[in-house]
């Protein structure tokens, strides 16, 4: 072998197709004969729901079927209950999933109410028209103290408050901590809801073949094998009956999850109904009410420090917006409640959080899921500390970092995967100095920022460190075959939204089968080719699937070797695999192409020895104990207008630990769409609702989205610790570029305006209300 | 969202209030109104067409009024809704005496929900306005027609033998010219961006317009 697959800072495989328009997405599919069915959607927030007249619709020319709640029969059911709540003691949880359609009471703004079935999208839209609906209009809970609050309008008035859950949590001794404390500092920190705005919204086309007993989904989900193997529960088929594809997908983010959405159980039902293929593609208005969002959170924290900068202990209590049902368990809040004590020693920790049910659409992971408000409460706490103590911030972090004679480390509270926080490795320092580096912080500090400040401009400088759990179980599996023609297929249950699954699997593969990266095919989200899986979410594609596939290609590789040791009559040990073939090592000329060797493995006449598998195949599965500890330090230099308040972003830099690169060039794509992701959540997007429960900014001329201008280029470093808990050493990199944008632009505003007392404490941090804390501070 | 103003039209009270109660008038005034017709006592139904930036939507409305005191005023409440979303309002409307004529007055409180709020947002404080201010004129050209019906009724009574043929009703406005006018009003707003929920205010200031006029047939 040449260059080593694994680390080889390559191209990506999908990308000539991609790029050309010959990759599949799901609005491509035309099927013969295929209808297509639009919602109609509350335009309420919170409404009784007294009757729906659907018999206008129904008489509509081009309209071929309009369901409601009533006429799905006993098909209308509660949608599961995606993730359980966490073995925690003391813990509350009430489970309130939702609803295909509406029948008694609509809880969010877009819940949809009845559901038409025509010749085409613009008959079934113009059918919407036809459809009466009555609703009683209810009060609605929005903000998140006033739904705890008594008398609050009750989103699920069973449930009797609109509690959905309690998680306290504990390590070690808070109290004593404090008491001993020389310094304690306490906040309330706020953090807003905003959308994943992925560039393709979700789709679902279904198709039942009558002849062969088989449904087909073409499905944007992140989890196919889950979704396929729920709705055939649903439906009343074996999951060998039900095919689900997920094609190319523009974006997952997490709001494609395995969420069973009523769109997602309605149009593979109305095709076996109508035993014709249906065909639905979510529109753009359809996305902000109707796919999932997240991050709305108030946090009350507190640190406690001695005079010297130590963490004593630290005490966080928060709220939760969960949306109007809570199908996706406490995932978010969790990965909040496990974040904040990020990469540093805290002996004490006292958490809890209360999850609230919101007259507003369902809160599930949106890259980072919760990590955000964790590493803003931390990140932001040290800020504070540093200040009041007098204490240079990064002196202060590397104080408490946790060293790397100290991994593992047992942070014992439970985290999203049901077992304790467990930091698997990880060397912050290293990290840390190298940020500091590339992004020039001495002589930024000592000789740029001056001179800046004297030329009336704000130039700021800020550094924040966060981790991040990654690349967590259940598992993940991977078929990998060497084909007659010598190119290798690798296959795995997991689906792809533009990570580049197809280049990092197929370096794990190759590198084992010592072909060139270009001739290992890469199958996802077809659960014809794999049927079992977990899914795409939570950093863990390339760690779980990635480990799978690295195990199944090990597997390959010592049949192709031990095949070869037969066939060229040389031990095992002197066969190496390069180049497409297996040659004996110190005698090159002797070789069998890997083609060759595929198709003895599978022979078609005589007799081969008990107990042999056929062909250059194996399928392995991948579970780690727990998940990897990813790392990384995010650092800025940028420039704030102080009439304007806008900000322009000089100069941004990530180095990042995610354990075992095997791309570095993917890595670094994650991560800069990643920032992008972090600063539009710190600086534009927020989704804003009236006391009504209406959304104001539902489109993208008021919700804003970072651009090419506002994002700039971003350097990324790397460094390297090796997860003990897998094979590949590898760590999740998703979500890191995302994760602590937040708390870096809090710190690095503050540092650009330099006015006394500005403590930015909320995000996301519009120019209007920057404008707003700068002039209570100045005042 | 508020729709708070007044207006004064050059013509005397009593003639404000009965040409505001001839639905023709009415539905020929509101910008967008399809159709308005009388359900009950009181009770109208009508239809109206809006457009709020890139919302485009019909809406069904039901109108109710309430305390009608002739020549003062009346509450009215008011309900509407369509596949782009819904408009609920409710307020008064008042006439008063003014040096030159009478004003009307007009304070609503009002609620729009659905994509027209969702997509319209930014746009519903202007285009409020601007179908206010588009409806209020719209009125008082009809009040000045009105005033010349009634001259030439007397004049007509007087020389009977010349016949002098009937002034024809002002055009409704198509819906391309009231969007127009609207885009061009927002166009012009849209520099000082004080931002309220105004949505609801499109519609009910024409409600409000239409409730005067339907105030107007109900007392007849």
């Amino acid at each position: 072998m040449t260059t080593q697959p694994i680390g080889a800072r390559i191209k990506r495989n999908e990308d000539p197709r991609l790029l050309t328009g010959r990759a599949l997405f799901i609005d491509d599919l035309e099927l013969p004969g295929m209808v297509h069915v639009a919602f109609l959607r509350s335009p309420h927030a919170h409404a009784r729901l007294r009757g729906v007249d659907v018999s206008k619709a129904r008489g509509r020319e081009g309209v071929i079927a309009v369901y409601t709640a009533e006429d799905l029969g006993d098909y209308w059911q509660h949608g599961p209950l995606l993730v359980p709540p966490p073995p925690v003691e003391g813990m509350v949880f009430n489970q309130r999933t939702q609803v295909p359609l509406v029948k008694d009471k609509v809880r969010h703004l877009g819940e949809p109410i009845a559901i038409v079935v025509a010749v085409s999208r613009y008959v079934a839209e113009d059918a919407l028209a036809d459809i009466a609906v009555d609703y009683e209009p209810l009060p609605a809970a929005v903000d998140l103290e006033k739904a705890l609050a008594p008398g609050a309008p009750l989103v699920h008035e069973d449930v009797g408050s609109n509690l959905a859950a309690y998680v306290p949590q504990k390590k070690g001794d808070y109290a004593a901590a404090k008491a001993k404390a020389d310094v304690v500092i306490r906040r309330r920190f706020h953090y807003d809801r905003g959308a994943a705005a992925a560039i393709e919204n979700r789709g679902v086309v279904a198709q039942w073949d009558a002849r062969a007993q088989k449904l087909t989904i073409w499905d944007t989900t992140q989890a196919p094998i889950p979704v396929r193997n729920g709705l055939a529960a649903m439906l009343g088929l074996s999951e060998h009956q039900v095919r689900l594809v997920t094609p190319f997908i523009g974006g997952g983010f997490g709001p494609k999850i395995m969420m069973f959405y009523p769109e997602e159980v309605l149009i593979p039902w109305i095709a076996l109904q109508l035993d014709l293929p249906v065909k639905w593609i979510e529109d753009r208005a359809e996305n902000f009410v109707a796919t999932t969002q997240e991050r709305g959170q108030i946090h009350d924290a507190e640190i406690a420090l001695t005079r010297d900068g130590i963490i004593l202990g630290i005490a966080d209590s928060f709220l939760h917006d969960t949306g109007a049902y809570d199908p996706y368990g406490l995932t978010v809040p969790l990965n909040s409640q496990c974040t904040v004590v990020g990469p540093y020693r805290v002996p004490a920790y006292q958490s809890e959080f209360r999850a609230v049910f919101t007259n507003k659409t369902i809160v599930t992971p949106y890259r980072g899921a919760g990590r955000q408000h964790g590493v803003f409460v931390i990140e932001r706490l040290m800020d504070l500390a540093a200040r009041e103590l007098g204490i240079d911030g990064i002196e202060l972090r590397r104080r408490n970092f946790l060293k790397p004679d100290e991994f593992p480390h047992d942070h014992v509270i439970i985290y999203q995967d049901f077992a304790p926080l467990y930091y698997d490795s990880g060397d912050y320092e290293p990290v840390l100095d190298k940020t500091l580096r590339m992004i020039g912080w001495e002589s930024f500090l000592k000789e740029e920022q001056p001179r800046l400040r004297a030329e009336g401009r704000h130039v700021g400088i800020g550094v924040v460190s966060y981790v991040e759990g990654t690349g967590i179980g259940p598992f993940e599996g991977a078929r990998v075959q060497v084909q007659t023609n010598g190119k290798v297929t690798v296959v795995t249950g997991i689906g792809t939204q533009g990570q580049g699954h197809f280049t990092v699997l197929a370096q794990v593969a190759a590198q084992q089968l010592g072909v060139e990266i270009h001739d290992v095919h890469v199958v996802t989200g077809d659960s014809d080719q794999f049927h079992w899986g977990t899914g795409t979410f939570a950093s863990r594609g390339a760690v779980v699937a990635g480990n799978a596939t690295h195990e199944a290609a090990k597997s390959v590789r010592e049949k192709a070797i031990l095949l070869a040791a037969e066939r060229l009559g040389v031990a095992a040990e002197r066969i190496e695999l390069a180049g497409g073939t297996a040659r004996v090592l110190d005698d090159p000329e002797k070789s069998i192409p890997l083609g060759e060797l595929a198709r003895i493995a599978n022979p078609m006449r005589g007799a081969v020895k008990p107990g042999t598998e056929p062909g250059l195949e194996a399928t392995r599965y991948f579970g780690p104990y727990r998940g990897a500890t990813a790392s990384g330090c995010h650092a800025c230099i940028l420039e704030v207008d102080a009439e304007t308040m806008q900000i322009e972003i000089l100069k941004y830099v990530v180095v990042h630990d995610c354990g075992v690169v095997i791309n570095p060039l993917l890595v670094d794509g994650q991560v800069h769409g990643g920032v992008a992701q972090g600063i539009g959540n710190a600086f534009y997007e927020q989704l804003v609702f009236d006391d009504t429960g209406q959304l104001l900014n539902a489109s993208f001329m008021d919700f804003l989205l970072p651009t090419a201008l506002d994002v700039p280029r971003v350097e990324v470093g790397h460094e390297e610790t090796t997860s003990p808990l897998n094979p590949l050493g590898t760590k999740g990199a998703g979500e890191a570029g995302a994760i602590p944008v937040g708390a870096l632009f809090a710190q690095t505003v503050e540092n650009a305006l330099a006015i006394p007392g500005l403590e930015i404490l909320e995000i996301p941090l519009k120019p209007s209300r920057l404008w707003e804390l700068a002039q209570e501070a100045r005042s | 969202m508020k729709i708070q103003g007044e207006h004064t039209f050059d013509a005397p009270r009593e003639r404000v209030w009965r040409a505001l109660l001839d639905p023709e008038v009415l539905a020929r005034t509101l910008p967008g109104c399809e159709r308005l017709e009388r359900t009950g006592e009181n009770e109208y139904r009508g239809v109206l067409n809006v457009q709020v930036g890139p919302v485009k939507g019909q809406f069904q409305g039901t109108l109710q009024l309430a305390d009608i005191l002739p020549l003062e005023g009346y509450h009215m409440k008011l309900d509407g809704s369509g596949p782009s979303g819904f408009m609920n309002g409710q307020g008064e409307l008042r006439l008063a005496d003014a040096p030159a004529g009478t004003t009307l007055r007009y304070d609503l409180d009002t609620q729009i929900g659905g994509r027209i709020a969702g997509l319209g947002q930014r746009l519903v404080e202007s285009s409020a306005k601007s179908i206010t201010r588009q409806g209020l004129e719209g009125l008082a050209r009809e009040l000045a027609l009105m005033t010349d019906s009634v001259r030439e009724e007397t004049v007509k009574e007087e020389t009977a033998a010349a016949p002098v043929p009937p002034t024809p009703p002002p055009a409704r406005p198509t819906q391309a010219e009231v969007a127009a006018r609207v885009a061009g009003d927002v166009a012009r707003d849209l520099v000082p961006a004080e931002k309220r929920p105004w949505v609801i205010g499109v519609g009910l200031a024409l409600l409000a317009i239409l409730a005067f006029l339907l105030a107007r047939s109900c007392g007849g």
